[in-house]
């Protein structure tokens, strides 16, 4: 019925699984007391502000069930924006507006909720149906990134983004996460965006999957994969690598997405990054994992340009 | 490094601890291994009942022992409060024991009842065969001394060459009904079966044959009024054959209790008359399990005194459901973890499980399906109405035992009986599932919905046959130890950091293209 691959095969190839990534990358490297961190978004952004690495604005932050009667204020200086939960994960509870037409919000895809719509979305939120652990939990409302044109041909509505793995502070893994009709415009490979591998040394594609498969063209816009450049290459990065003097998370997954005008942009950070990168990629973390173990022997605390130039030199591709 | 031996140390303690208790609960104390069979079990009572003719009065009452077949275990006895009990082992002659009652004072006819549970035992168990012989003292005047020496030259078998034969023959002479002079000489006219067994015994004795003389019966016969066999017992410690009047097998009958070994009499009352004895058997089949603790709580055992039969008959059969457990939280380790199904929740699995185990498992799964789908379906429609949390999972709740009592209802009166068992579903966590499961749909997309719900379903049904066998059931429950094995089997797994068996389908695609890339 299944046609399964060698475990022998996989472990050649240096492919993390689900078991191995939970014991020997996350357990090891992410004690707990620096979850919180990662896990509530609000707290990324204070901490990443401290540290001077840009993330999108932050308008407002609804923290009870009151303001949830106000939301028509809080909203009103805005015409596009973003509601998120603090504490979501795999992208959950995250609501995009892209204008508003009279009293009604819209959608990426044109459609359109009432206030109603979404005084309900904030108050599931504040009551922690998108939480990790059903806890209340607080609704951010921040700034719409305007995506660069780069990526106009390779995506359907949402914001293209990168997701950058980063080992004990060195870059290990890229790849780019398109949306697609499928995802509704949300940029996570659960929900059926492209995840394009991306060559660590010059930000140039090294192939495409979408739920689990290879894939060469976009699904939605039919642009060639392997064309895909992501701009601003280096600076994205070094701003990866800077996220773990941040959460000292040892495996973390920094997204980060592109403006037109404010460049590279933290979104947000990930101290359990899964393992689709793999697939996209067409490559292992295992292999990388003890090039890194076995420079730092060597070379130990580097700091992130040192990082990074080892990174993109180790993990080229091409 | 360090921590982590000590981890496997740990893993290893705890595996073999939970193996060798249960190993020596089933070796030593009976506990049955794989099925909690019955056994019979033989109550023996014997009734005394006297007058007193004195103020102090003592009854000594010969009683069973272990001996290489049968064991003996849980005496009682009911006597009047003034009496003050006490058994005497005859050491080193174990093989005779006596129950002894002493009282002052007392008025009217007596009753005093001494019970005790016989029950099978195999024959390495107890060694009581090699207890010393006692000596008899021979006691015949020389007119007697005479007769018996007639006797034995009689016999034509030389008993140092042959001691068989010349015993068999001697019971032959002892035994006629026209008994010849010399034997009415020692026995009287009317002797009973145990004075003529007694004269052998006394006769052998003065040729150096040791012997015992025991009474007994047959437990497989057994009767209300329960008759005393005499039997002689010849032997050196090793071998013993046995001599009953009227039989040359030499053998036992099977499950033959020696209720006297040695000792002068069966009963002696002083300060009393009328005295009149009858013993009785009655045989049941009792659990082996059950009947182990029983046995045992004798022995004070520790491993037996804080065993769950120990609890209430009530107490055990909710725990019978709650040992089950950590073998469902295995199941769902080993099924996500190794094989990596997912489900929607992470013990939901084992609770609808449970619940299976008291619907059957198409009933079960037909009732869940039924709830569940008409749950989602309810729920939808509260998406509309911008509920908050809380309140929205309480209405499903509400709704989600409407339907178990509706569903309940209609298949009562379709003649159903299985609706009636939907209660045991657990509601509460079916309210979380079908709130998730919605939020799943919405969010995700009814795949997913499937692909967890199913894998939930996949996975209760697979810790329902487990949770439900019979042999796992009673393990789990005489050796509730295990669960220490199984908690070293958990913790092993929670450092397994190999592949799931799903991930070897997930990441197929590196088994075309991957090598030109590595």
């Amino acid at each position: 019925m299944f046609d399964f691959i060698k475990p022998s095969r996989l472990r050649e190839l240096g492919i993390v699984g689900m078991n191995e990534r939970n014991v020997r990358y996350i357990m090891e490297n992410n004690p707990r007391k620096f979850f919180p961190v990662v896990d509530d978004k609000l707290k990324t952004k204070i901490a990443a502000q401290k540290h001077k690495i840009a993330v999108p604005q932050l308008y407002s932050v609804v923290r009870e069930q009151s303001q949830v009667r106000k939301l028509k204020d809080i909203l009103a200086p805005y015409s596009e924006f973003v509601i998120k939960p603090a504490n979501g994960s795999q992208g959950k509870g995250i609501l995009v507006i892209v204008g508003k037409d009279g009293d009604r919000y819209v959608k990426p895809n044109g459609e359109k909720l009432s206030l109603l719509d979404l005084q309900r979305h904030v108050s599931n939120t504040l009551s922690g149906l998108y939480s990790l652990g059903g806890e209340n939990d607080n609704a951010m409302v921040e700034a719409l990134v305007h995506f660069t044109d780069a990526f106009k041909n390779f995506t359907y509505q949402g914001v293209p983004d990168i997701r950058l793995i980063v080992y004990k502070g060195y870059p290990i893994m890229a790849m780019m996460r398109l949306a697609t009709s499928e995802s509704d415009g949300k940029a996570n490979l659960h929900q059926g965006a492209v995840g394009v591998g991306i060559n660590l040394g010059d930000g140039r594609a090294v192939g495409a999957v979408m739920h689990n498969v290879t894939c060469l063209a976009h699904p939605d816009t039919g642009a060639k994969l392997s064309e895909l450049v992501v701009p601003h290459w280096d600076e994205q990065v070094l701003l990866a690598s800077r996220c773990y003097e941040v959460t000292s998370l040892g495996y973390l997954g920094a997204d980060i997405v592109i403006d037109k005008e404010l460049g590279p942009l933290i979104l947000e950070l990930n101290a359990r990054p899964g393992l689709s990168i793999q697939i996209a990629n067409q490559e292992g973390l295992a292999h990388r994992r003890a090039k890194i173990d076995a420079h730092m022997a060597q070379n130990p605390n580097e700091t992130p340009e040192q990082r990074v130039a080892f990174s993109k030199k180790a993990f080229a591709r091409g | 490094m360090a921590s982590k031996y000590r981890f496997y140390i740990l893993v290893a303690i705890l595996a073999f601890t939970g193996i060798s208790l249960t190993i020596y609960k089933n070796k030593v104390l009976h506990f049955p291994l794989f099925t909690d069979k019955t056994i019979p079990v033989w109550t023996v009572e014997s009734h005394i009942s006297f007058q007193p003719t004195d103020k102090d009065v003592e009854v000594s009452l010969a009683i069973p022992g272990n001996q290489n077949n049968l064991a003996i275990a849980k005496e009682t006895q009911i006597s009047g409060k003034e009496y003050e009990f006490t058994i005497v082992e005859n050491v080193p002659h174990r093989e005779h024991r006596r129950a002894i009652w002493k009282a002052s004072g007392v008025e009217g006819k007596q009753d005093i009842l001494y019970r005790a549970s016989v029950y099978d035992v195999s024959q390495s168990e107890l060694e009581f065969y090699k207890a010393d012989v006692p000596d008899v003292s021979v006691e015949f005047n020389e007119e007697q001394l005479v007769a018996v020496n007639e006797i034995v030259k009689s016999i034509n078998v030389d008993p140092k060459k042959d001691e068989v034969a010349f015993i068999d023959a001697l019971l032959d002479v002892i035994s006629e009904p026209k008994l010849q002079s010399k034997v009415t000489l020692l026995l009287g006219s009317k002797p009973t079966k145990t004075k003529r067994l007694e004269l052998a015994q006394l006769i052998l004795a003065t040729l150096d044959i040791k012997s015992v003389l025991a009474k007994g019966f047959e437990l497989d016969k057994s009767k209300k009024k329960q008759k005393l066999t005499a039997v002689l017992c010849v032997g050196d410690g090793d071998k013993w054959r046995f001599f009953t009047l009227g039989s040359d097998s030499h053998k036992l009958p099977p499950r033959f209790l020696f209720w006297q070994r040695g000792g002068n009499s069966l009963l002696d009352v002083t300060g009393g008359k009328d005295v009149k004895i009858s013993i009785s058997v009655l045989k049941e089949n009792k659990l082996a399990g059950a009947f182990a603790v029983d046995t045992a709580s004798d022995k004070k055992s520790m491993l037996v005194n804080f065993s769950i039969y120990s609890l209430p008959i009530s107490q055990q059969s909710t725990f019978k459901k709650l040992l089950m457990v950590p073998l469902g939280a295995l199941i769902v380790v080993l099924l996500r973890n190794l094989v990596g199904i997912s489900t929607s929740g992470t013990f939901m699995p084992i609770l609808i499980a449970m619940a299976f185990l008291e619907t059957n498992v198409l009933p079960g799964i037909v009732i869940f399906l039924l709830i569940v789908s008409s749950g989602l379906a309810v729920r939808s429609y509260l998406t509309r109405l911008n509920l908050l949390l809380i309140p929205r999972i309480s209405a499903v709740l509400i709704v989600v035992v409407f339907i178990m009592a509706f569903l309940s209802v209609l298949s009562n009166k379709l003649g159903l009986r299985q609706g009636l068992t939907i209660t045991f579903f657990p509601m509460i966590v079916l309210s979380w599932t079908i709130e998730r499961l919605c939020v799943l749909w919405e969010e995700q997309g009814a795949k997913e919905v499937f692909v967890r719900g199913g894998g939930s379903l996949l996975v209760a049904v697979v810790a329902y046959s487990v949770m439900s066998n019979g042999t796992a059931r009673h393990m789990m429950f005489a050796f509730p130890e295990l669960m220490l094995t199984v908690l070293a089997i958990v913790l092993l797994l929670g450092r397994y950091s190999g592949y799931r068996l799903s991930e070897l389908i997930r990441f197929k695609a590196f088994d075309e293209g991957g090598s030109d890339n590595v």
